[in-house]
């Protein structure tokens, strides 16, 4: 029983997560399907944002000390433009060099990044034939993958409504309905078996009854019975007498094989 | 049930009328009966078997009319319910006979011992059987001859009155003097 | 490669099977039986057809009717409800008669055979599964249609309740009548259900404590008729008989051992103490078993003939004990509720002892159980006495007292139903029920 409702709780623990897959693939994940199955709280209004406080700086008074020191700023700054604008010009000169020998590199560069770029856009192409192969089979994977999960989202919700009928039948059993269904059947077959002068203290007879949904008795079998023809014979009696028997109090709970065991016990 | 009892109705006419197998009457018991064991007075082998004494002291059958005079008219001493005391008027009655008997050593008697029908039948016969005992006992001390006294136990088989309460049963419990030949 | 999605049914399949296993246990209900009933089981017994004048006049199912009611275990189905009186299997329409209420059914017939022989038919069915259990045939001369009739019961029986029937067997007591001192004492052998009485002994003088031999075929008694007591053996069938024990002082409660060749005999001798001793009854040999000034009598031998079960006062009052017979054995008491125990009788499978106790003021029928030494009261007069076991140990007849007289009662050993035998003019008393004389099965 305890390997019964550890393999119980095992099931309920929740399944593993999925990690991502290739490019471009509609991954389908758990966070997703749980989404599909808890309902969307519908959007709610959003208030407009309030404008951000602005901040005013304040503007710096005129200064005579200031002013010099700014004049001699600005001649200092021609000369530094004027020096800059030479160095401009060498550099310009040279550039203009540079750019010769640069323009000679780049068209050798150019032909061979154009021979490269040929190579990679062949390379590329079969990469992206590849990769689009690559993208199909794991598009097709994936919708496969998609209609598994769909299934055993299916699956889940069947094992959980059975968890859950599982979950009612435990609460069921706990609260003693079967066990009190199980003692008003005893009790009225109890009543209805007149038991001969030789079914003693001893006696152990197992009787297999099936009955139907109002519980008539349709058809009983005598197991392994230690009794003589008369125990035995009130035994098959009193399963006709006790016919029909007691309905369960919870319908769920009907079932239509019974084990009957005769033990006296004086 | 109606028919058991027509049919026991049946039983004792047909015992006064004839039957299939006629039935045995009482006899006195002749040699011819008895092949075998155990004859009526074979006092050696009771006697070794019984631990008792006296053989030839069974007394006959015959019973004689006895002395009538008095209190010696009278026969029987009472007992109380499981009881073999002998206490009041049997004292006195058992003592005149007594006083009779060593008088007339030829006089033999015959002790017959009663019980009332309550309880079971063969040990009301040993009861019976006790107080014949209890009155032979008290004779002996008084001087009579043991030849002279025999005992026999009916038990509640002999019944003086019929009848299921004390009335009856107090008349029951007794032991009856019988002069015998 | 993504292998989680068939994992994954794999997984939960085995789990669901793991979840539901519970679930398939729950798929057989148990239910444990452990007392039952004792009601009567309802049976019809139709009225037994018969060609003109086969059944002499005997009408056989009421026969077996007061048979099967008077163990307390079956109870017959009125004929006034009988809406068709079948007397073959074939012609029973089984659904009017379960619905009637009836458990079982009994058809039969009686016909006539060549050589004035009549038979007896009858088919037992079960009305709850269909079965036919029984269909059996006894022949005999038109005298013994009654004696069919109770063989038919004891094939009824057993096959219902499991007990071999004790129907077809023998009583015998004694009888008295008149007032003292005028009694009529007669020996009768009857019929268990008193049909058929008989007389085989008549005396002026007491008669008591009959006894029946293993075999049936004689009754040891104490004869009063030489007005001492003495204990005869007669051959019922021819009504030859012989004394036995003429011996001084009393003679009494002859016991007839299991193999019949020994009396278990009570002798006073002329010191008027009973006690018990064994009579071999071949070579006249006798030997003491008790002694002592006690009364010490009405012995009963135990099943194995070791060991005999007897009355003695020896603790003051009657109690019952019990001594092996070998050399040198010493009595063990075995009663020890109430002051008065006496009579003992041992049921045929020697576990139980039937008695009379005394219960309060009462002298009543008692059954002590031999293994756990519980007694239980099983009548309820004021004066019951002389209890006796039928053979297949299922009943015990006693004598009682009813309206001043004195009657035979048969009484289930559950104590629950019990039957009178009276006789109108007669006190009947001492009744003992005969052994089995016919094979079983």
């Amino acid at each position: 029983m305890a390997v019964l409702v550890y393999g119980y709780f095992q099931f309920r623990r929740p399944p593993p997560p999925i990690s991502a897959l290739a490019i471009d693939a509609t991954v389908v994940s758990q966070a997703t399907l749980d989404a599909a199955q808890r309902p969307v709280a519908p959007p709610q209004p959003v208030a407009p944002p309030s404008p951000p406080p602005q901040v005013v700086q304040p503007v710096p008074p005129p200064d005579q000390a200031a002013q010099q020191a700014a004049a001699q700023a600005e001649a200092e700054h021609q000369a530094a433009a004027e020096r800059a604008e030479a160095a401009h010009e060498h550099a310009a000169a040279q550039r203009a060099a540079d750019q010769l020998a640069a323009r000679k590199h780049a068209a050798a560069e150019e032909a061979a990044s154009a021979k490269a770029e040929r190579e990679a856009q062949a390379k590329a192409k079969a990469k992206a034939a590849e990769e689009q192969t690559a993208r199909r089979a794991a598009e097709a994977q994936a919708k496969a993958a998609a209609a598994a999960k769909m299934q055993a989202a299916a699956t889940q919700a069947d094992l959980q409504r059975s968890i859950a009928a599982e979950e009612r039948l435990q609460a069921a059993r706990a609260s003693g309905a079967l066990s009190s269904w199980a003692q008003q059947i005893q009790a009225r077959i109890q009543r209805a078996w007149i038991r001969p002068p030789s079914a003693r203290s001893g006696l152990d007879c197992t009787l297999y009854v099936t009955q139907v949904p109002g519980g008539e008795v349709v058809t009983v079998r005598l197991g392994a019975c230690n009794g003589d023809d008369a125990v035995k014979q009130s035994i098959l009696d009193a399963a006709y007498r006790a016919s029909p028997l007691p309905a369960p109090p919870d319908p769920n709970l009907f079932e239509r094989n019974l084990e009957v065991n005769f033990r006296p016990t004086d | 049930m109606r028919k058991i009892l027509s049919l026991m109705l049946l039983v004792t006419v047909m015992a006064l009328g004839a039957c299939a197998h006629k039935p045995i009457k009482d006899t006195t018991p002749a040699a011819s009966q008895v092949p075998g064991a155990g004859a009526q007075s074979d006092g050696a082998a009771a006697n070794g078997a019984a631990g008792g004494a006296g053989a030839g002291a069974a007394g006959s059958d015959v019973d004689v009319a006895g002395p009538q005079e008095g209190i010696l008219a009278q026969r029987i001493i009472y007992f109380a319910f499981d009881s073999s005391d002998i206490s009041g008027d049997g004292t006195a009655l058992v003592a005149a006979h007594a006083h009779y008997l060593v008088a007339h050593p030829n006089l033999h008697v015959r002790l017959e011992g009663n019980t009332d029908e309550r309880g079971s039948r063969e040990y009301n016969i040993g009861l019976g059987e006790r107080r014949a005992q209890a009155v032979r006992r008290s004779m002996l001390l008084q001087g009579v001859a043991e030849t002279q006294l025999s005992t026999v136990s009916y038990g509640a088989e002999r019944p003086a009155v019929e009848g299921h309460d004390e009335s009856a049963w107090s008349k029951n419990r007794r032991v009856v003097i019988n002069y015998v030949q | 490669m993504n292998k989680d999605s068939p994992m994954r049914m794999l997984w939960c399949t085995a789990l669901l099977c793991l979840s539901a296993w519970p679930v398939l246990s729950l798929a057989q209900l148990k239910i444990e039986i452990t007392s039952g009933v004792t009601d009567p089981i309802p049976v019809a017994i139709v009225p037994f057809a018969s060609t003109a004048g086969a059944d002499n006049g005997v009408d056989v199912a009421q026969i077996i009717q007061s048979d099967l009611e008077g163990t307390g275990r079956i109870k017959a189905m009125p004929r006034t409800a009988m809406t068709s009186t079948p007397s073959r299997a074939q012609d029973v329409q089984m659904a009017t008669w379960k619905s009637a209420g009836n458990d079982y059914v009994v058809v039969g017939r009686v016909t006539s055979l060549a050589g004035n022989q009549v038979a007896v038919d009858f088919e037992l069915l079960n009305a709850l599964t269909g079965q036919q259990l029984a269909n059996p045939r006894f022949t005999g001369t038109p005298a013994a249609v009654r004696d069919a009739a109770h063989r038919c019961s004891d094939v009824i029986y057993e096959k219902i309740l499991g007990v071999r029937g004790a129907f077809a067997t023998r009583i015998a007591y004694v009888s008295v009548e008149g007032q003292p001192p005028a009694q009529r004492y007669q020996l009768v052998i009857a019929d268990a259900d008193g049909a058929n009485a008989r007389v085989i002994l008549e005396s002026h003088q007491p008669m008591m404590s009959p006894a029946w031999s293993p075999d049936g075929q004689w009754l040891a008694y104490v004869s009063f008729e030489n007005k001492r007591s003495a204990i005869y053996v007669q051959q019922v069938s021819s009504g030859q008989r012989r004394l036995v024990s003429g011996r001084v002082g009393i003679n009494g409660a002859p016991a007839w051992s299991p193999d019949g060749k020994k009396l278990l005999v009570t002798l006073g001798g002329s010191a008027g103490t009973p006690n018990l001793y064994i009579l071999d009854l071949g070579t006249q040999q006798l030997t003491r078993l008790t002694d002592g000034p006690a009364i010490d009598t009405e012995g009963a031998w135990a099943a194995d003939g070791q060991s005999v079960y007897f009355t003695s006062d020896r603790s003051g009052g009657p109690q019952i004990y019990r001594i092996g017979i070998e050399p040198g054995a010493k009595p063990r008491r075995i009663t020890f509720g109430g002051s008065y125990n006496a009579r003992p009788r041992l049921s045929p499978d020697g576990t139980q002892l039937v008695m009379v106790t005394q219960d309060g003021p009462n002298y009543r029928i008692g059954v002590q159980d031999l293994n756990s030494g519980t007694v239980r009261v099983l009548s309820h007069g004021r004066l019951d006495a002389s209890p006796s076991f039928a053979p297949n140990g299922a009943m015990i007849i006693y004598s009682g007292i009813e309206g001043g007289h004195s009657i035979l009662q048969r009484v289930s050993v559950d104590g629950l139903t019990s039957q009178r035998l009276r006789a109108d003019s007669a006190e009947v008393r001492e009744p003992v029920w005969a052994p089995f004389t016919r094979p079983a099965g």
